[in-house]
C-alpha cells in the first residue's frame, strides 16, 4: 500500500519530507494525465486548483488506474496558500489516505452535478460519486428495537420496519449523523473512519514543534480562507461531530480545535446547531476540569493557538470506547472530578423512578449497548446500569411503557465517578412464582400495575394471574 | 459513450456479458466473452463506480481462461455436488430460504412478472430465476430503453426505467448480495470470485444509476 502525491504544476511547489511529490502540468484540466506516473500507488493525495478541476473527471481518472476515488484526498489549493503549512497539510492527508481501507459498492452514491434538465438527460453529465453510509446488519441493534439512526437523520433516509433498518440511499445527503449516533457502530462511512481521522491528526500534530490548530470542516464546503497554523480535518458534515471528538483531538496533541459549518449560506442540512452544540459541549468539558476553554474557540483564527494539553496515545479515538477513554483522560489532567451535564453529550446517565418502574425490562431489552441490563438472582430481578456503555441514545425512554409516569429518564451527562463505579443497580423487585409449578410469572410491581390499570372488579382475576404462570394457565 | 442511448447499450452489453459468464462453461464460450471484453472496454466504463471490479475481472481474459479449466469449479459452485451446489445462481434458492414458500410457486410468480413486462423466458436453457435469465431480462429492458432514447420517446424511456428499477429493487438487489456472500464462502477460483464481485458491484450501481436518471426525468 502506498500513496502517490500529485500536484497540478500551477499550484505552489512544495517539498515533503519522505514523500515524492509529482508535479503534472495541466492536471486540473486533464486528470487522466496521472495514469502515466501513478506507478504502483493505490492511494493518492492531489493538490488541485479550487475552481478548475472537475470532480467527475478526477474520479474517472482514478478508477482507470484502479484507485478507489472515495479514498482520494483532494486538497483544494488557493493562490494564497503554500510553504510549510501546505507541507504539513499534505503530510496529514497522506497519513489519512494510508488509513483508508476501501469502500463497498453500497457506499457509492451517484449524483449528477449542476442543473440537469429532462432534455439534458439525453447527454447526461458524468456522475460524481459521494460516499454514502452503509449499515452492517450483523451489528445493527434494530432487532432489539433500536432506531437511533431513524431519529437523527435529517433527510428521513432511514426507516425501521419489523426489526430491521431500511436505508434509502436516494434520500441520503451524506452528513454522517447516523454514523456518530449509531450506538453499536454498525454504520460506516469509509471516507472518514475513526482511524483515518486519528492518523491525519497525529500526522498534523507530529510534523513540527509548533502547536497546531485543527478545524473540523464539512467535506462538501469549499473554504476560502487559509489560516496560518490551522489545518482542516474533513468530515461529511460538522453537524455529525460529537463534542467529545473535539476533546479527543486536543488530547491527541492539537493546541486548539474547532468545527466550521458550511462556509456560505449556512448548512444546507440545517445542522449548524449541532456543530455549535459540539463546540459548546467541548468547552464545558474543559471548564469542568479547569482547563482553558479557548482551546476550543468558537471560531478558528484570530486567537493564538494554545500549547497542547497533552499528546496521548489513545487506543480507540473517535469510537464509542474512545469517548470514554477521552473522558477518563481529561479527568486525569485535573484534580477535579469530571462531571458535566449537556444535551449534546454522547455519554448518558439513566435514572429510574422506582415508584413508576414496573421492572418490565423493556428498557434493557432495547438498550443497544447493554448499558441497561437485567439480572435475576433467585426470586429477585434487578435493572442494572453501566454509565461507561451508555451513549445517551434515548432508546430506553422510547421503549418504556411507563414513560408518561416518569419511570425512566436519560440525561446527557459525563460523570467519571459514575463511569468508574461500573455497573450499578437502578431498581430491583421480587418476581412472583407460580404456586403450581414454581416457575417465575412476572415482577410483582408489574402485576400490581396491571391490577391498578384494570381497576376494581378484577380481584379474582388478578389473584389468579399472580398465582399461576402462563404454562399452568394453558396459554403456552 | 456520451449519450443515454450509448449508456443503455453499454448496460445491455454488461448484463448479457455477465449473465453469459455465469452459464456453464462450453466450447467457444470464452472466446466470445473475450471478444465482448474488447468491445465493452472501449465503452467508457471508467465513468461508473463499478469499473475497478470490472477491470479486475477482465484481467482474466483472454489468455488464462478455457472452459475446461473452470468446469470443475463451476459444477462445484453453481451446478451440483454431493449435497447440491454450494452457491446456486438462482434467485429462488435465496428468497425461499429467507421467506418460506415453495420454489415452484416463486418461479411461477416470477414468470407472471415477466409476462406483465411483455417478456416470456422461452427457449432459454436455464431456469427463469437463474442469474443469466434475469440478466437477459434486464438486457432486454436496456435494449428497449436504448431504442426509446434514440427515438426520443421520453415517456417510453420513463416507463422502461420504471420496469428496470422495479426489477432491480425487488429481485436483483435482494438476492445478488446473498449470492455473492455464498460464493465467497465457497472458496472459489479467482475467476468466479472476481466475477461475482463484479456482478454485485454492477447490480448495486445499476440500481442507483437507474433511479438517478429516472428521478431526473421528473420535472
Amino acid at each position: 500500500m502506498s500513496t502517490a502525491i500529485f500536484v497540478c504544476a500551477d499550484v505552489p511547489a512544495i517539498a515533503l519530507v519522505g514523500a515524492d511529490v509529482v508535479g503534472i502540468e495541466g492536471l486540473c484540466d486533464d486528470p487522466a494525465l496521472l495514469a502515466e506516473v501513478i506507478g504502483d500507488a493505490d492511494r493518492v493525495v492531489m493538490l488541485l486548483h479550487q475552481s478548475r478541476y472537475d470532480l467527475a473527471a478526477v474520479q474517472k481518472a482514478l478508477r482507470s488506474v484502479e484507485v478507489d476515488p472515495l479514498g482520494a484526498q483532494i486538497l483544494e489549493v488557493l493562490s494564497s496558500t503554500g510553504g510549510t503549512d501546505l507541507e504539513i497539510a499534505v503530510a496529514g492527508l497522506r497519513s489519512r489516505s494510508l488509513a483508508f481501507t476501501g469502500s463497498s459498492p453500497e457506499h457509492a452514491k451517484p449524483v449528477l452535478r449542476g442543473e440537469v434538465t429532462r432534455r439534458g438527460l439525453f447527454r447526461p453529465p458524468q456522475p460524481v460519486y459521494l460516499a454514502a453510509p452503509m449499515v452492517d446488519h450483523g451489528v445493527c441493534a434494530a432487532a432489539d428495537g433500536c432506531r437511533a439512526c431513524v431519529d437523527v437523520c435529517p433527510q428521513d433516509a432511514y426507516r425501521w420496519h419489523q426489526g430491521r433498518i431500511h436505508f434509502n440511499k436516494d434520500m441520503c445527503e451524506p452528513c454522517g449523523r447516523c454514523v456518530s449516533a449509531c450506538p453499536t457502530e454498525a454504520i460506516s462511512n469509509p471516507t472518514a473512519s475513526p482511524t483515518m481521522l486519528a492518523d491525519q491528526i497525529k500526522a498534523l500534530v507530529g510534523y513540527g514543534d509548533a502547536p497546531v490548530g485543527l478545524r473540523f470542516v464539512c467535506s462538501r464546503s469549499h473554504l476560502s480562507d487559509a489560516l496560518p497554523g490551522w489545518y482542516d480535518v474533513a468530515v461529511p458534515c460538522t453537524g455529525m461531530l460529537p463534542g467529545s471528538w473535539l476533546a479527543t483531538a486536543l488530547l491527541l496533541g492539537a493546541g486548539s480545535v474547532t468545527a466550521v459549518p458550511c462556509s456560505s449560506g449556512g448548512c444546507p442540512l440545517e445542522l449548524d446547531e449541532h456543530s455549535r452544540s459540539a463546540i459548546d459541549f467541548a468547552r464545558a468539558l474543559l471548564a469542568a476540569v479547569s482547563l482553558d476553554v479557548e482551546a476550543v474557540p468558537i471560531q478558528a483564527g484570530g486567537e493564538p493557538i494554545n500549547q497542547p494539553l497533552a499528546r496521548l496515545d489513545l487506543a480507540n479515538p473517535f469510537t464509542r470506547a474512545g469517548d470514554v477513554e477521552t473522558m477518563l483522560a481529561l479527568d486525569s489532567l485535573s484534580d477535579e472530578a469530571l462531571g458535566v451535564s449537556h444535551p449534546g453529550a454522547n455519554l448518558g446517565v439513566v435514572a429510574i423512578d422506582a415508584d413508576a418502574c414496573t421492572l418490565c425490562t423493556q428498557c434493557a431489552q432495547t438498550c443497544p449497548t447493554n448499558a441497561i441490563s437485567t439480572e435475576y438472582q433467585g426470586e429477585v430481578v434487578s435493572l442494572t446500569f453501566d454509565a461507561g456503555a451508555c451513549t445517551n441514545c434515548g432508546q430506553c425512554t422510547i421503549a418504556c411503557p411507563e414513560i408518561r409516569r416518569g419511570a425512566i429518564a436519560v440525561t446527557g451527562r459525563v460523570d467519571v465517578e459514575v463511569v468508574r463505579a461500573g455497573r450499578q443497580t437502578l431498581n430491583e423487585g421480587v418476581v412472583l412464582v407460580c404456586e403450581s409449578c414454581g416457575k417465575p410469572i412476572a415482577p410483582s410491581s408489574m402485576m400490581d400495575r396491571i391490577g391498578e390499570l384494570l381497576g376494581d372488579g378484577f380481584d379474582d382475576t388478578m389473584s389468579y394471574l399472580t398465582r399461576t404462570c402462563m404454562d399452568c394457565r394453558g396459554l403456552t | 459513450m456520451t449519450d443515454s442511448t450509448d449508456i443503455a447499450r453499454t448496460r445491455q452489453g454488461l448484463y448479457r456479458f455477465l449473465g453469459g459468464a455465469l452459464l456453464p462453461p462450453a466450447a467457444g464460450q470464452f472466446d466470445m466473452l473475450a471478444g465482448a471484453v474488447t468491445v465493452l472496454n472501449g465503452r467508457n466504463i471508467d465513468m461508473f463506480a463499478f469499473s475497478p471490479d470490472w477491470r479486475r475481472f477482465v484481467r482474466h481474459f483472454p489468455a488464462d481462461i478455457t472452459g475446461n479449466s473452470l468446469e470443475g469449479d463451476y459444477i462445484r459452485l453453481f451446478a451440483s455436488g454431493r449435497s447440491g451446489a454450494l452457491s446456486p445462481p438462482t434467485e429462488s434458492y435465496y428468497r425461499v430460504a429467507a421467506k418460506g414458500g415453495g420454489i415452484a410457486e416463486f418461479v411461477a410468480e416470477l414468470q407472471r412478472e415477466y409476462r406483465s413486462m411483455g417478456i416470456a423466458s422461452v427457449g432459454l436453457d436455464e431456469a427463469p430465476d437463474h442469474i443469466s435469465t434475469e440478466f437477459e431480462v434486464m438486457a432486454h429492458l436496456c435494449d428497449l430503453e436504448a431504442s426509446a432514447w434514440a427515438d426520443e420517446q421520453i415517456r417510453l424511456v420513463g416507463d422502461v426505467l420504471d420496469l428496470q428499477s422495479r426489477f432491480l429493487r425487488h429481485h436483483l438487489t435482494v438476492w445478488i448480495p446473498l449470492f455473492r456472500d455464498r460464493v465467497h464462502d465457497a472458496n472459489p477460483s479467482s475467476f468466479y470470485l472476481d466475477l461475482v464481485d463484479t456482478v454485485h458491484a454492477f447490480v448495486v450501481h445499476d440500481n442507483d444509476y437507474v433511479r438517478l436518471i429516472r428521478d431526473g426525468m421528473v420535472e
